[in-house]
């Protein structure tokens, strides 16, 4: 069949008709869905953010904390000092400290090796003596934010852990409970 | 001109030997080699879904979706196809479902809506301009706009856009003339308001 001026036309000019480029930031998605990163388990996300928290309230103390000394606490003790003015405290980090060593047991007991949970705990625990270190070197920076600091470092373990284990517990009441169907279809 | 044949046959060969030697690292997983095909590509392909669906929105959508499936699936192109034809067959097919999806009419109706215009003035009355076809091809309803892409623009024969859009050849054919048809008198119609006014 043969063609008319039109078809001619755009015989002529074929690569002429595409105008249009796509937007920049279309490669980026299509490389990002078929280079996929590997998926994270809940819990090493939650162990990801629980340390970031951890790093972000230490940083937090060094740049905003107190500088203020007060004479009348140079002769104090920090420990002392941190129970005088926070009664609480060392109460909660005991609390804390006994429930991230019950947790670590189940973690044990459960046979749970997860490098990268292991990992970001120490991380945790680095933070915290970082802290200490502040503490015991400057007990007049002492205050309420150094202490909130220790607390969160605490409480931030100690929930990671909690989320690891519940994770676990779960996962492990649901297969004993499937156990017994499997059993009967043999 | 035998010359001028042989210098094209010889650089069209060269281009497909890079190309498959480009095909080959990008099966393994090659990021470089992966974005040196998207940049060959990407452009005439946008440029093919913008025809077929006429939203840039659905046409970047449609784009990407086709170049996740180029690249998960480019271990099953055998090479029986250039890697460019073997691509716009994915990205064709899928701007297809596309409008198969959102229930677009892929075959116009034949009616009477259009005022005949006879061929020859036409052909011999309109003034032919890349801007001017491309702006009257969008106002084409979408089957129209479909059949007059595959067959001009895309160089698909009849046989190959029945099976693409699933209708008759006969169909094809006689939806690509009336398109053609109307691409015409748009154009005409707009040429008459510029020469008016």
């Amino acid at each position: 069949m043969s063609k008319d001026r039109l078809e001619q036309f755009i015989d002529d000019h074929n690569e002429e008709f595409d105008v249009e480029l796509p937007s920049l930031k279309l490669w980026g998605e299509i490389d990002a869905a078929i280079h996929p990163k590997p998926k994270k388990g809940k819990w090493q996300t939650a162990s990801r953010s629980a340390a970031a928290i951890a790093l972000f309230i230490v940083a937090g103390y060094f740049v905003f904390g107190s500088t203020t000394n007060d004479p009348k606490n140079l002769n104090t003790s920090p420990v002392a000092l941190i129970s005088e003015k926070n009664p609480e405290f060392s109460e909660m980090t005991e609390y804390y400290s006994n429930q991230i060593n019950k947790n670590m047991s189940r973690l044990t007991a459960l046979g749970h090796h997860d490098a990268d949970l292991y990992r970001d705990i120490k991380q945790m625990e680095l933070y915290y003596d970082t802290l200490n270190m502040e503490w015991a070197k400057n007990p007049h920076k002492s205050d309420e934010q150094l202490v909130n600091a220790m607390v969160e470092n605490y409480r931030s373990r100690y929930m990671l852990l909690e989320n690891v284990v519940n994770h676990l517990d779960r996962n492990r009441n649901n297969t004993s409970r499937v156990k017994p169907a499997l059993t009967n279809l043999k | 001109m035998a010359a001028e044949r042989l210098i094209k046959s010889k650089s069209a060969a060269m281009i497909e030997n890079t190309h498959t030697a480009l095909v080959k690292d990008c099966l393994t997983g090659n990021r470089k080699a992966q974005y040196r095909l998207y940049r060959l590509y990407s452009k005439a392909m946008f440029n093919t879904c913008l025809r077929m669906l006429k939203s840039r929105e659905d046409a970047e959508d449609v784009l990407q979706n086709s170049f996740v499936d180029v690249f998960s699936k480019l271990h099953m192109f055998r090479g029986d196809s250039t890697i460019g034809a073997w691509i716009k067959r994915i990205v064709i097919n899928n701007c297809i479902n596309f409008i198969k999806k959102r229930k677009m009419i892929l075959t116009e109706l034949d009616d009477n809506r259009f005022k005949k215009v006879p061929e020859e003035n036409t052909q011999i009355d309109i003034q032919l301009d890349i801007q001017k076809i491309n702006d009257a091809l969008y106002q084409l309803p979408t089957g129209y706009r479909v059949v007059f892409s595959l067959y001009a623009l895309e160089g698909f024969d009849h046989k190959e856009i029945s099976e693409i859009i699933g209708t008759t050849v006969s169909t094809s054919k006689s939806q690509y003339s009336r398109a053609k048809k109307r691409l015409k008198e748009i154009l005409k119609d707009r040429q008459n308001i510029v020469q008016n006014s």
